[in-house]
């Protein structure tokens, strides 16, 4: 069975919004809509600080996608069921059948979820679907970061990249807690 | 005209949107014809859901016509090999090409945003335009290339015929690394016997060169990237590549991935601070008190490699220290040879046994006579007998060795900030953790003693026995880019043979001007230069040097605020339209060749197309080179025509079709392998006794210009940096829509204590100000700045601040003697104090 998700390798990121920026380009997200946020300390994407005092200071970006739950809250909680879980874990949004209602933006507590102001519909990462589908290995957040901070793949793979990082080192996982079972494995390369 | 322009941009944008008719994946694809054709109405719809071209389906790519391979090389050192995928001559999307070597793929947030908002820019100069308001406001009317070429014709003419060519003056910068466009102006007043003003010291790059030069013989050189893997410690001064060189980043994260411990130097907590094993802040202008901090160190403890010092440096030449010359025996050097007690020579290496840089080629075996005897002494003071007259030589290393005592772990700290205990924890990293790589970089070049740091870090190496060696080594710069520029034939820059420029200081342009001595000059041609946000001084370029020119032509692809200063605009093709260049790279060693992915837009034209159109007006152009295509002329004088045999032997028929190859460096390229220097000894120069003069016959450090310890700083406390960042290559992206939503406007960092102590929060707007200038801008405070420093993240426009004003208007462009006698003196951006009150 596929499982497809991401291993983001925080000391790998540079905090540069590559991805936000290439993902725009292929998704064409409109003005606003990012797919997929760099957040900063304070959770922003932009005016980056760091945290703590000169000189003792820790930096960090986070790349928040949507992260392809096992358990997703937007499914639940859309109407019209324009929302579904693909056998092979992708969480899509049917922009034919959504209404824009947002509840499933309120739902993700990831924030990975926005409003297109222009379609007025549910906004969200696709996993680049449209590559993965055709047999091109690479998303397209993927193929860009300039810090090969990326992987996608399929978890259930033993033979995969993603599949190796996480049997092979510390990951964590956005709010575990929530029970979402989030499939976005964030991990350290260099500082554990 | 805003509107008009807007309006059609917009449409370009439409276009652009209705083209990205996505191909998706079989399943969809499978959906039958009822579908596509529903979905085809759907216009800028998710490429999930979109519909599918028969030659694109299934590749999970937009509907296209084809992919072109390109190259997006606007001096933000990446040289990326982008694939255009283009659809009726509009660029639907960008890829990064591969490289040979696939570690070398790449793109970027700017690259993005260049190919599919720069290109299609409003702002784009879309005709030849002539100015009708005032300078600098932008106002300009639509007229024909053929009266662009007249206008310019007769203004070049008047002066010829009233003042001589040399009142017709040119400078060109690196916006775009194509070879042509970087050597444009250089070209051009070669072939109207014109000033040519340099580009190297105003462009502020050129100090870490100055450190080079005396001591290594060459600008600048590094091992390849992958050589840092491997190395047990990577030591960085004034190197944010995180921000300034992201591409190569993910080869320090290889690195430290396979055991290397990241050290970085720096004032500011910068993006490659954050990834650091140790982040050692400094106070701005001094890291070369702490290099020579660390040798005090190493000397005392005698962790140097004497034997490599001796074989290798001048370190064991003779110096009369009443005259701080080298002692000389005809034209060999002199050592003292404890064995024999007594002077003996040794010869320099004859020249053309040294390699040719940018070439690093050399043939023969080392002639005995050039080899420094084993027991020549490195410490002590010898009486010696010379053309009858007794002198008290030294060793240059004893010198050295003298010279450190200014540099204890405390004196050095004293200066630097850095804790003595610090420091020679980094001197024992450095020592005990070999192979060891230094890296110096921009930062520290944006001093006005910015060539003291480089010229320290290098004896460092040196006497540690470190440079050409793998995975250690000194590394600045390096790869093709400069090296190709270095090794063209004088064919290529003089197309119109038996005529030549008269060169002159670019770092002294605006004096140059404004004097209108050492002779008048009465029109200047800007290309590829943001000149009207990166140069220095802005309110003297204004004030005093614009006024004493007659015409000002201004070629650019956007309507920058240089533009604006134009008496004539020309409007220039982005990299996708242009038919054809070469481009080289900081980075690595490949040579790249940009095919044209779309039609040139506009009205625009290349600046070769521009050249040859001026030269057919002053009716040469059969009589020069211009006559040939900006691809024959290529195979001819850029490849075939080079100096360095390692460009040279480039199959040009192999690059026209590839569009990439590598010259024929070494794979794992070293820096320094072969062990000979392009230096007067052909030995690494420690001691350089042309310098004596301005007290720098050795690495040694002094304030900057607008050091916060000078008297200025009572005034004007705050050292006013202008950093880098991810968000644009100087003033290039900063105005895209894309990079506007993860940068929307200027801040300037100020730290929370400065903040603070002036009552000042995140968000007020504040005048800063020196006695030079002022600008107005809105603060973000921020722990990541030190207590005294201000950092304004650099290549915002007028515009963009509050009241038109510009932070350029701060900087100062003063001369530094020592640099004007090595090469050029380079601006220093970072090396100007300012103070601030709420505006």
């Amino acid at each position: 069975m596929t499982k497809y998700g991401f291993a983001i390798n925080l000391h790998r990121c540079i905090g540069c919004r590559t991805c936000t920026i290439s993902c725009k380009m292929e998704n064409l997200s409109p003005e606003g809509v990012q797919r997929i946020r760099v957040l900063n300390p304070e959770d922003e994407v932009i005016y980056d600080r760091p945290k703590g005092t000169y000189p003792k200071l820790t930096m960090t970006w986070t790349p928040v996608p949507c992260q392809h739950c096992e358990t997703p809250p937007c499914v639940i909680v859309c109407p019209v069921a324009a929302t579904e879980k693909r056998p092979d874990g992708i969480v899509t949004i049917d922009k034919e059948k959504c209404t824009g209602c947002r509840s499933c933006v309120t739902a993700c507590p990831y924030g990975a979820r926005q409003f297109d102001p222009e379609a007025l519909k549910a906004d969200k990462c696709t996993l680049c679907l449209h590559r993965l589908d055709a047999g091109l290995e690479k998303t397209v957040c993927q193929m860009s970061c300039p810090g090969r901070a990326i992987v996608v793949g399929d978890s259930e793979d033993d033979t995969s990249e993603l599949a190796r990082i996480i049997r092979e080192n510390k990951t964590s996982l956005l709010f575990e807690e929530e029970g979402t079972g989030p499939q976005v494995y964030y991990w350290d390369s260099v500082k554990g | 005209m805003g509107d008009q322009s807007s309006a059609r941009a917009d449409a370009f944008i439409m276009r652009r949107r209705r083209f990205l008719q996505l191909a998706a994946g079989a399943a969809i694809a499978g959906a039958g014809a009822q579908v596509l054709s529903a979905c085809a109405q759907q216009v800028g719809k998710n490429p999930e859901q979109q519909a599918v071209s028969d030659q694109a389906k299934g590749t999970g790519q937009p509907e296209y016509d084809k992919a072109v391979r390109c190259v997006c090389a606007p001096n933000c050192v990446g040289t990326c090999a982008i694939n255009a995928y283009v659809k009726d001559d509009v660029i639907i999307k960008v890829e990064p090409a591969d490289f040979p070597n696939k570690a070398y793929n790449r793109i970027c947030l700017r690259g993005i945003s260049n190919a599919l908002q720069r290109v299609y820019s409003p702002d784009r100069v879309k005709y030849p335009m002539k100015r009708v308001g005032e300078r600098g406001q932008g106002s300009f009317v639509r007229i024909s290339w053929e009266e662009a070429i007249d206008l310019i014709y007769e203004n070049m003419q008047k002066n010829i015929e009233t003042y001589g060519s040399t009142a017709n003056a040119f400078i060109g910068m690196t916006g775009n690394y194509g070879v042509y466009p970087q050597v444009m102006a250089t070209m051009m007043a070669m072939t109207y016997d014109a000033t040519a003003f340099t580009n190297f010291g105003i462009m502020g790059d050129n100090a870490c060169n100055m450190g080079f030069l005396p001591t290594l013989g060459v600008e600048q050189d590094a091992s390849s990237w992958e050589d840092m893997i491997g190395s047990k410690a990577i030591i960085m001064f004034g190197c944010n590549y995180a921000e300034t060189n992201m591409q190569e980043m993910h080869f320090v994260f290889d690195a430290q991935e396979a055991g290397s411990k990241l050290v970085v130097v720096d004032p500011r907590f910068s993006k490659t601070a954050s990834k650091a094993d140790w982040w050692i802040p400094i106070r701005p202008g001094t890291d070369a008190a702490l290099a020579l901090g660390m040798m005090s160190h190493i000397v005392a403890q005698k962790l140097h490699d004497e034997a490599y010092v001796k074989r290798y440096t001048n370190a064991a030449f003779l110096v009369d220290p009443s005259t701080k010359k080298l002692l000389r025996q005809g034209d060999d050097y002199l050592v003292w040879d404890s064995a024999q007690s007594q002077a003996v020579p040794v010869a320099a290496l004859p020249d053309e046994m040294k390699p040719a840089y940018p070439s690093v080629e050399v043939t023969g075996t080392l002639p005995k006579g050039t080899e420094v005897p084993e027991g020549a002494a490195l410490y002590g003071s010898f009486k010696v007998v010379l053309d009858g007259t007794e002198c008290e030589a030294k060793p240059a290393f004893q010198l050295l060795v003298e010279s450190l005592e200014a540099y204890t772990p405390e004196k050095a700290s004293a200066i630097c900030e850095v804790p003595a205990d610090d420091i020679v924890k980094l001197a024992e990293l450095y020592t005990n953790e070999t192979p060891a790589s230094l890296r110096v970089s921009q930062g520290t070049n944006r001093y006005w003693n910015g060539h003291l740091p480089t010229r320290a870090l290098i004896q460092l190496a040196a006497i540690t026995g470190n440079i050409g060696k793998p995975h250690a080594n000194i590394n600045w710069a390096g790869g093709s880019l400069m090296r190709l520029l270095f090794s063209l034939p004088g064919s290529a820059v003089m197309p119109y043979e038996g005529h030549v420029a008269t060169q002159q200081p670019g770092s002294q342009w605006y004096d140059i001007v404004a004097s209108q001595k050492p002779y008048p000059i009465k029109f200047l041609w800007v290309n590829n230069y943001g000149w009207g946000t990166q140069g220095p001084d802005r309110n003297k370029l204004e004030k005093e040097v614009l006024p004493q020119l007659d015409f000002i032509v201004v070629s650019e692809q956007i309507l920058t605020p240089g533009a604006c200063y134009a008496d004539l605009v020309l409007p220039i093709s982005s990299n996708y339209e242009n038919p054809f260049d070469v481009i080289a790279s900081w980075s690595n060693m490949y040579v790249q060749a940009s095919d044209q992915a779309i039609s040139q837009q506009w009205e625009s034209k290349t600046d070769y197309q521009v050249a040859q159109l001026l030269a057919e007006r002053f009716g040469i152009l059969e009589a020069t080179s211009w006559k040939l295509d900006a691809k024959e002329f290529a195979r001819k004088n850029i490849i075939k025509g080079n100096l360095a045999p390692e460009f040279n032997t480039i199959d040009f028929d192999e690059l026209d079709k590839n569009k990439i190859v590598r010259a024929n460096f070494s794979q794992d390229y070293r820096a320094f392998e072969s062990m000979r220097f392009r230096t007067p000894s052909g030995k690494i120069e420690l001691y350089t006794e042309s310098l004596a003069e301005f007290g720098e016959e050795l690495a040694c450090h002094y304030e900057p210009y607008e050091g916060n310890r000078n008297e200025k700083a009572a005034k004007y406390p705050f050292t006013f940096m202008n950093c880098r960042t991810v968000y644009t290559t100087h003033s290039q992206h900063v105005r895209l829509p894309w990079i506007r939503e993860v940068a929307p406007e200027p801040w300037l960092e100020i730290s929370p204590t400065d903040a603070a102590a002036r009552g000042f929060e995140t968000g007020d707007t504040v005048e800063v100000f020196n006695d030079r200038g002022s600008y107005q801008v809105k603060l973000l405070v921020t722990p990541e700045i030190k207590p005294g420093c201000l950092n304004q993240r650099q290549g915002w426009w007028p515009q963009d601040f509050v009241g038109n004003t510009h932070y350029s208007s701060l900087l100062h462009m003063q001369l530094n003697p020592a640099q004007d006698a090595i090469s050029e003196t380079n601006y220093a951006p970072y090396d100007n104090l300012v103070d601030l009150k709420k505006a």
